[in-house]
């Protein structure tokens, strides 16, 4: 049996006697330097899918609470039994507690900005035809020139209401990342790490800023553990 | 904890979650090793298994078809 791994908390923090992990296995504790790391034990490594990523999710998510945030672990990572695992969280207990002092009444909220479909249509339908960006919509088109017009113009467009954003709910937004996305209709993504008695006011920030661009979709999701704050520190 | 308008859960998150899920989150183990389609891979990083991104999402539509399906 190996150990597959979720997420690493204060030593105190104990998950729930019911509490289940991928493949319905259950969730154990290993402790070390003042660290827990919740693990489950199985035979076989369960392969990914929609499944086995919300089962990783929703056990990291259930160490989530106004006190304690949990350092998430990326999917994936076994040990082969407890003393290489109990190694390997002593050898990092620097880096874990100054993520778990960083992240402590925070959680992540994620934003994907999209253009709306019926927006890029009219983008590229206005052009006349023989702007090449006309072809920036239409894959195989596409000259090398319309192509890296319309990449500066996603890139400026994601830059500019990322400012907005961050002009908007900055002061709500403790850490923040932003991630271009490559395919149309999609523009960025953007990772702000968020203090629970700021969550109120930052979902207001949100809504404000949805408001100022018709011509894009907002996708809000969260709260999420901190994912996207976790690969460094 | 107060709730934002799509919870990590919803299908509208899926990307989200495969994007957090897989390719963020700290790394303890010094590599992270997923199954696809049987196949054990070795990555860092999405970006490094995208040629696999194919069989993934197969895969999660064949979940989907079949519930419980191996």
């Amino acid at each position: 049996m190996s150990l597959l791994a979720y997420c690493i908390v204060p030593e105190a923090a104990q998950p729930s006697a019911g509490l289940r992990g991928v493949g319905g296995a259950a969730v154990d504790v290993l402790t070390a330097a003042g660290l827990a790391l919740w693990y489950s034990r199985v035979a076989t490594r369960p392969d990914v899918s929609a499944d086995t990523l919300r089962a990783h999710n929703r056990t990291v998510t259930a160490a989530m609470n106004t006190e304690v945030t949990p350092v998430p672990l990326r999917f994936g990572q076994w040990f082969e039994d407890e003393t290489r695992a109990g190694a390997a969280l002593e050898g990092g207990a620097e880096r874990w507690t100054t993520l778990l002092r960083r992240f402590a009444g925070r959680a992540e909220y994620g934003v994907r900005i999209s253009r709306r479909a019926a927006s890029a249509a009219a983008d590229s339908s206005s052009l006349s035809p023989e702007d090449p960006a006309r072809d920036v919509h239409h894959p195989g088109m596409e000259s090398g020139t319309a192509y890296m017009a319309a990449v500066a113009e996603r890139h400026g467009t994601a830059k500019r209401v990322a400012a907005a954003v961050q002009q908007a709910a900055g002061h709500t937004i403790a850490e923040h990342r932003q991630e271009a996305l490559r395919a149309e209709p999609g523009l960025a993504t953007l990772a702000h790490l968020v203090a629970w008695s700021d969550a109120d006011a930052y979902h207001a920030c949100m809504q404000n800023v949805r408001g100022m661009y018709e011509d894009l979709d907002f996708l809000f999701t969260g709260p999420w553990p901190p994912y996207s704050f976790a690969d460094e520190g | 904890m107060a709730e934002f308008l799509s919870s990590p859960e919803s299908e509208m998150s899926l990307a989200d979650l495969v994007n957090r899920v897989l390719d963020r989150g700290a790394v303890i183990s010094g590599e992270v090793v997923i199954g696809v389609g049987g196949v054990d891979l070795i990555y860092l990083g999405l970006r490094l298994v995208l040629s696999s991104a194919e069989t993934m999402r197969e895969h999660i539509a064949h979940d989907r078809r079949e519930p419980g399906a191996p």
